[in-house]
């Protein structure tokens, strides 16, 4: 894939990941993030998982396997937090993609993965940073 | 062995399209999930089988067993029965004329056991999401 389609690709994920339902669908997760995860591990694990993995699948299952191993319900899986990251993934980002490889006319489905994970990715990016953000906010405060 | 770029990229769409999918729909319409260790144990297998037959045995030996994992190893030897011939369909597994028949087989189990364990991996965490959360 040649360097000037990815970066057509990522202009029109940049352009997604700048509406107001994408960065307020990521500020909200990046909120209830805040109150579930005191340690910063998991959200930079989860941003590590992201950034690394090839497939989304990859992704989904990393969010399956904290939220399944969290049987009190003291992070991944309190106040839904894995589960709606989940429907998210699934729901919104997939009609998010659709709608970029739809645009740009995409059919070579290696280009199609690339495109589903770079929303991905920039979803989660959003998410963790608004955590980081508020997170030192909270530091601050107290 | 090395996997081609392409091969590689068409087994990744098919572990996405197809595999994800169906991991997902036989833990959903299976009656009982694993437990954690059972699971692990599963995965485990999986992901350090060095030979296709390493995890078939695995998964036959766990369904001759009289206890109340039996039916979900029965089901999940059909299931990953029906995926390798899937693959075959669908062209997963490189040809070479030139080979021996014993060659042959030994690549066709090798890029068996590479979509098997993608398949294992998406199985046990669906299994893992499902049990303590009772989701879809």
């Amino acid at each position: 894939m040649s360097e000037n389609r990815k970066l057509k690709y990522l202009k029109e994920v940049n352009i997604i990941a700048d509406q107001t339902e994408f960065r307020e669908k990521a500020k909200n997760m990046g909120e209830k993030a805040k109150t579930l995860f005191k340690d910063k591990a998991q959200m930079k694990n989860l941003e590590n998982i992201a950034n690394s993995s090839m497939k989304i699948t990859d992704i989904l299952n990393f969010i399956k396997r904290q939220t399944g191993k969290d049987k009190d319900r003291k992070n991944w899986y309190r106040n839904n937090f894995g589960p709606d990251l989940l429907d998210i993934m699934e729901g919104y980002l997939a009609g998010a993609s659709t709608s970029v490889k739809q645009n740009l006319e995409v059919t070579d489905h290696a280009e199609q993965m690339l495109i589903d994970l770079l929303i991905v990715r920039e979803f989660i990016r959003q998410v963790v940073i608004h955590y980081e953000y508020r997170t030192v906010g909270q530091e601050q405060e107290a | 062995m090395i996997v081609d770029n392409d091969l590689r990229y068409k087994i990744d769409i098919y572990c996405i399209t197809k595999l994800y999918p169906l991991a997902r729909k036989f833990v959903n319409d299976i009656d009982r999930t694993l437990s954690n260790s059972q699971a692990s144990g599963l995965k485990n297998i999986a992901v350090n089988a060095s030979k296709k037959n390493d995890l078939y045995s695995f998964i036959n030996k766990q369904g001759n067993k009289d206890n109340k994992n039996s039916e979900f190893y029965n089901q999940l030897n059909q299931k990953v029965k029906s995926i390798e011939h899937d693959i075959v369909k669908e062209g997963l597994i490189p040809e070479n004329e030139d080979l021996s028949k014993k060659e042959k087989k030994a690549i066709a189990d090798f890029y068996a056991l590479l979509v098997l364990r993608e398949f294992i991996f998406h199985l046990v965490s669906h299994n893992a999401y499902k049990a303590n959360t009772g989701r879809d």
